[in-house]
């Protein structure tokens, strides 16, 4: 069942159930005091009677008996009076007899004067009767006052017929006015779950456009929080998925090459005729093929290892003279085959690393300087102090990197000359390795390169300790 | 004659596995690791038979060294490590005979490179070996000057021994070259055939059986 339906359903019942009983209590009120007022008027008439007759019975003293009273209450016209003498009725009009009066047991003291009452029905007729005595020397004389009280209680009944009728249209009313009230409430939780299920359906750029401050607004608020977030993570976790098809496509592409290599030779050594030296350099590119497979398996596990959320490095105060002579010193076999000079120049800095990652972040910079120059060029280390920043560059005077290759070089396998770099044995890694320990060490690193002029690599440390 | 094979492949291990596979199987090779280059030197030097290109080459890619080849009627075979159904379709397309992916079978290759050869009728009509003359065309083997009789299964069997000089064919490989993919018999047929070969022809031991492996035909050492 629906929200709505049901909170209609439950207020109208409390509805019912309340008027049904504040209309019985405040019902029985009236009830008992009109049955009161309807008593005391029976009561006011017995009473005045009752005195008449007592000033009567006392002028007549000893003569009272059953004709005088009969005269009495004859000329008073006074048909719902019963007056008993000894047990006898001297006179008596009614339906009643003394003997069936007497016999009520619910009588009850109305005054001080021993004035008595009793309710009974009689014929589905609701009658009261008020008892009382007139004593002289000579008789004692039971008065009974009858009178017939219906019309008390059809106007009783009357009432208590109207104000259910009332209370019927006040709660149709109310229900109604609920009714709307829901709806317009209830509007934007429709809204809600009909953007519930497009989101479900991919749609991930939904939002609710509904502001009030009331709940359904702060629960509208948080139900686009949380689309945000899902789009968010959404696109992240696809740009991810991306990249690893990428990186696979990459990947099985660069291990076809030296596999074709391989499987080839080891083919023509199965099938073929070979001298003697053909034999070597077969088993020669077999063995140099497979060390390429090897570094590259080697620096894909150091990539993976890397973009590995668990994986913790040891960041440590290292100076940065130290990582420049370190990595100088491990590009000096390549810098000398093309006879370059690496130039290392710090301001005494110190920097929060680990020391071996960061070393191995500025020996791929330096490769690839020297790669991308010209023999006997220069390549340059150095360090800029900002306010509480410290950059580290690597600048070299080479080739350069055309504008629309720059945003790929962080790609992994990305190389801007490709045979160029798988003959000095690259895999068009080193950059993506780089970017992956910047991003653990929570460094950044910028490119800037002009062709002809050269590449300068700049490395953000947010911090530095001196 | 031996025929002469254009090779532009800028992995080296690759081009000079396939250029030793090539010579050893009685043709020349000449590597180009360069597509600028290969399409520089085709002005000057352009007496191949056939030219293998990889496509992705720096200098300029093989799709645009097809342009280059063209003129000269030397047929090409795509050998390269993009497998997506679109560069095969445009490498055939433009023109290119045949199109291998790598990693690939070097015997396959060699084949393929037969058929081609065969196709464009660069492949000799009569070839020579040892003491005798096989010819193609006619189906036929002589020695000094007469003929010597094969069934025609012996004949096949026999001419893609001698196209694959030097390399050993499986059994397996041959049975699909010579009596083709369905055949359904045993590898066994294939021995009785080189018997018979053997027997005929007088080349027990040129033609070499290779322990788990098939037959190779060789050239005197």
């Amino acid at each position: 069942m629906k929200l709505k339906t049901r909170i209609l359903i439950i207020s109208v019942i409390s509805f019912v159930a309340a008027s049904l009983i504040s209309n019985f209590l405040i019902w029985r009120i009236y009830k008992n005091q009109l049955v009161d007022i309807a008593i005391q008027d029976t009561y006011t008439k017995a009473y005045s009677v009752t005195g008449d007759f007592a000033r009567i019975s006392e002028k007549l003293r000893d003569n009272i008996d059953k004709i005088a009273v009969e005269f009495f209450f004859k000329s008073n016209q006074d048909d719902y009076t019963i007056c008993v003498c000894d047990n006898e009725e001297y006179y008596n009009h009614t339906v009643f007899s003394a003997g069936y009066l007497d016999k009520q047991e619910n009588r009850q003291f109305i005054d001080g004067n021993g004035f008595q009452y009793s309710t009974f029905e009689w014929k589905r007729k609701p009658i009261v009767c008020i008892y009382s005595s007139v004593t002289s020397d000579k008789a004692s004389l039971n008065l009974y006052r009858v009178a017939d009280i219906s019309n008390t209680y059809s106007r009783i009944y009357k009432l208590g017929f109207e104000m259910l009728g009332i209370s019927a249209v006040v709660i149709v009313l109310a229900a109604l006015f609920l009714y709307f009230t829901m709806k317009r409430s209830f509007k934007p939780l429709g809204k809600l779950s009909e953007k519930a299920r497009l989101i479900a359906d991919g749609k991930y750029n939904e939002r609710i456009a509904y502001s009030a401050g009331d709940e359904v607004g702060l629960l509208a608020a948080d139900f686009n929080k949380m689309a945000s977030a899902v789009e968010e993570h959404t696109r992240k976790v696809e740009e991810s998925e991306a990249k690893k098809t990428m990186f696979m496509g990459s990947l099985m592409h660069e291990l076809k090459t030296p596999l074709t290599a391989i499987s080839g030779y080891a083919q023509t050594l199965r099938n073929a005729r070979l001298s003697p030296e053909d034999t070597e350099e077969a088993l020669y590119y077999i063995d140099k093929e497979c060390g390429r497979l090897g570094r590259l398996s080697r620096k894909i596990m150091n990539l993976l290892e890397l973009e590995h959320d668990d994986t913790v490095i040891s960041m440590e105060n290292v100076p940065v003279s130290r990582l420049f002579s370190a990595a100088s010193s491990a590009c000096t076999q390549i810098a000398n085959e093309k006879n370059i000079v690496i130039e290392a120049n710090d301001g005494g800095e110190n920097i929060l690393c680990d020391a071996d990652l960061m070393t191995e972040v500025l020996v791929n910079l330096i490769d690839n300087a020297v790669k991308a120059s010209a023999p006997g060029a220069t390549v340059r280390l150095y360090t800029e102090s900002a306010e509480d920043s410290l950059y580290i560059v690597v600048r070299d005077f080479g080739c350069g990197i055309a504008d629309e290759n720059i945003g790929r070089i962080f790609e992994p396998f990305y190389m801007a000359d490709k045979s160029r770099s798988r003959k000095s044995g690259g895999a068009g890694l080193g950059l993506a390795i780089s970017a992956a320990i910047l991003e653990k060490h929570g460094y950044t690193m910028a490119v800037k390169s002009s062709i002809g002029e050269g590449t300068e690599m700049r490395i953000y440390i947010s911090m530095i300790s001196r | 004659m031996q025929s002469r094979i254009l090779i532009v492949e800028d992995d080296e291990a690759i081009a000079k596995m396939i250029a030793m596979n090539l010579r050893v199987s009685g043709m020349t090779a000449v590597i180009f690791d360069d597509g600028a280059r290969a399409a520089a030197s085709l002005q000057v030097d352009h007496d191949f038979d056939l030219a293998l290109l990889d496509i992705m080459v720096p200098g300029c890619d093989g799709f645009e060294l097809l342009k280059y080849l063209k003129p000269y009627d030397i047929p090409v075979i795509f050998l390269t490590a993009r497998d997506d159904v679109s560069s095969k379709v445009q490498g055939l397309q433009d023109g290119a005979e045949d199109y291998m992916t790598k990693p690939f079978e070097v015997l396959e290759l060699l084949v393929r490179i037969e058929k081609v050869l065969a196709r464009t009728r660069k492949s000799d009509a009569v070839t020579y070996y040892a003491d005798l003359e096989v010819n193609f065309g006619e189906h036929t083997v002589r020695r000094d000057g007469e003929e010597i009789p094969l069934k025609p299964l012996e004949f096949e069997l026999f001419s893609m021994l001698l196209k694959n000089k030097n390399i050993a064919v499986s059994r397996e490989n041959l049975i699909g070259l010579v009596w083709g993919v369905n055949y359904m018999g045993e590898t066994r047929t294939v021995d009785v055939h080189i018997g018979q070969i053997r027997k005929k022809l007088g080349l027990y031991d040129r033609i070499k059986t290779i322990p788990k492996i098939g037959y190779r035909l060789e050239d005197e050492s």
